[in-house]
């Protein structure tokens, strides 16, 4: 696994490559949070783009940087998700509680509107 | 022993020197001291610990060497402080928390130099440092000061203060003192090599202790996993045919399953997955089933159980959550009611052999959020078919080239099971997933369900 992370303006977009699975979910979820923690930051990008497995531990991640966003009355947009990815997150009922886009340009646009 | 046949010759030289009694006084008292000092070096093996040997060592030396106190001080290898090891006399226990600067005091200048000093006057000689008597209030009349030298560096210094009866120390006294610290630095380099040891053997110990905590931690985990599950399968009278596995992968999981009667007609069944691993994982199983166990009634659908389960352990903010899927089963009719939270599609396996997937409407896995809804989906089973539930280390199982089982390839299983009874479709079903792994080690635990309506 592989985090990068980037501003567009007062939007944070974080790519997560590689397997988000339990070896990875500390590392990614505290990744986040540290992001979250930055003053004026609640508006945020998980760009899985390049993500090639998620496990239950993944989705953990992704359910406790969409609550944590949703406490700071910000917005979260997960974008770029590959077929399997949107499986798991489909199966696991996730899809309906996130905002989904494309690919990042697309997710930077929604948050920009 | 070197320090003996030394000893010896002196005595032998001083006697030619002197005459008659005044001889043998003096070859007595030669006498002594070596002996003294030979049992000091026998010491070195009879403690490893380092103040053990040095307390000896010095109550040997007062033997021959009458004073009032003795101490041995060390060089702080980092700060090159000296501080005191041992402190013998009523003042010891004052003494041993003061640290000396480098070359303060006679210590300090006997440390930096690696030279014996004998002072018979201290008030009087400037290098005495008056901090020590003025902490304790012992009074110094006189001191000899030797160097513990090891390899040519000196490791610390061996001190005695105020010889009794107000004598002077003499050169004599300074050579006994100094065949005194030799063996000193060898017990240093002794207890040195013994803390080492002993400290790799504490974190050994300590390494071996954690290793069997988690083990038998694991082991909890997975007695308390077991404890959960049913033990006995319905009898063979019964109109259905229901029969689970779950196999865990190396670790403890939190794949579970369950079934009971609700009334004379009704059976429920579940089964799912905690997100995690080991004894939080174990827990979190145990508590989802308690309370699905105790929340369920025959007032209520699988749906409604559900979101009452989800709010109460939501409560408690859990870290974890569990895909779950459960129904209720009417053996009369068999119809079944399903709910389902998270978790991986159903399968429905016709008499004919077609396999048909089980679109319910989805949710979130238990303990994820609060206060969503849980729904009910329903399906009839004739007699001769089955429904089979099942967790995602079914369908995640990979082979050596990192494919997985998939959906699909258990479809195509599916299809070749009618006939079979619940028992004989999980073992083949293993067996299936094991052959498609072929050697590549189990990731993930399974837990699979089968219940057939009988014909």
């Amino acid at each position: 696994m592989n985090i990068t992370t980037n501003e567009h303006g007062d939007i944070t977009v974080m790519a997560i490559e590689g397997r988000l699975d339990g070896q990875h979910a500390q590392a990614a979820e505290q990744a986040f949070l540290a992001l979250a923690a930055q003053e004026g930051k609640n508006r945020f990008v998980l760009d899985f783009a390049q993500m090639a497995y998620i496990s239950s531990a993944g989705l953990r991640v992704v359910l406790v940087a969409a609550k944590k966003v949703k406490a700071a009355q910000g917005r979260l947009v997960c974008a770029g998700m590959n077929d399997q990815v949107r499986d798991v997150f489909e199966m696991s009922g996730f899809i309906s509680i996130l905002e989904t886009a494309a690919n990042r340009e697309e997710a930077i646009a929604m948050l920009q509107g | 022993m070197e320090i003996e046949a030394i000893g010896a010759a002196a005595a032998l030289a001083g006697a030619a020197l002197l005459g008659g009694a005044a001889a043998y006084v003096w070859m007595r008292r030669r006498e002594r001291r070596s002996r003294v000092l030979f049992e000091i070096s026998m010491m070195l093996h009879s403690t490893l610990r380092r103040r053990d040997q040095m307390e000896m060592i010095m109550d040997s030396a007062k033997q021959v060497l009458p004073v009032e106190a003795a101490s041995v001080l060390l060089v702080d290898q980092q700060s090159g402080e000296l501080f005191f090891e041992v402190a013998q006399g009523e003042k010891g226990e004052e003494v041993r928390e003061i640290r000396l600067a480098p070359g303060e005091g006679i210590s300090g200048h006997v440390a930096r130099t690696g030279e014996s000093v004998i002072v018979n006057n201290a008030a009087s000689d400037p290098r005495w440092s008056n901090r020590v008597a003025e902490r304790t209030g012992f009074e110094t009349r006189n001191l000899l000061t030797v160097p513990i030298m090891k390899q040519g560096s000196v490791e610390g210094v061996l001190q005695v203060i105020n010889k009794r009866r107000g004598r002077k120390f003499t050169q004599r006294d300074r050579q006994l003192l100094e065949q005194v610290a030799k063996p000193m630095a060898v017990a240093l380099e002794n207890a040195r090599l013994y803390e080492q040891l002993e400290q790799s053997m504490e974190a050994l110990q300590k390494t071996t202790a954690v290793k069997e905590r988690l083990e038998s931690e694991l082991q909890i985990a997975g007695n308390i996993q077991l404890s959960f599950l049913p033990r006995t399968m319905p009898s063979a009278h019964e109109p259905y045919d229901v029969c689970a596995l779950l196999k865990s992968a190396k670790d403890v999981g939190g794949d579970f399953y369950n079934f009971f009667k609700l009334d004379d007609d009704r059976l429920f069944f579940t089964l799912g997955d905690v997100s995690d691993k080991g004894i939080p994982a174990a827990l979190f199983m145990a508590v989802t089933l308690t309370l699905i166990k105790g929340k369920m009634n025959p007032g209520l659908t699988p749906g409604q159980l559900l979101r009452m389960v989800n709010e109460e352990l939501c409560r408690d903010n859990p870290v974890l959550f569990a895909t779950i899927v459960c129904g209720i089963f009417d053996t009369k009719t068999g119809e079944v009611i399903l709910s389902e939270g998270g978790h991986c599609t159903p399968y429905v396996v016709r008499s004919d052999g077609s396999v048909e997937p089980v679109k319910l409407r989805k949710s979130l896995p238990l303990g994820a959020m609060e206060g969503i809804d849980y729904y009910d989906g329903r399906l009839v089973l004739s007699p001769g078919e089955r429904i089979v539930v099942y967790t995602d280390g079914i369908t995640e199982a990979e082979n050596g080239a990192l494919e997985q089982y998939s959906g699909e390839r258990l479809q195509e299983f599916l299809k070749m099971t009618p006939g079979m009874s619940s028992a004989e479709l999980i073992d083949a079903l293993l067996m299936h997933v094991f052959m498609f792994a072929d050697g590549a080690p189990q990731s993930d635990d399974i837990a699979v369900l089968s219940l057939l309506r009988r014909l």
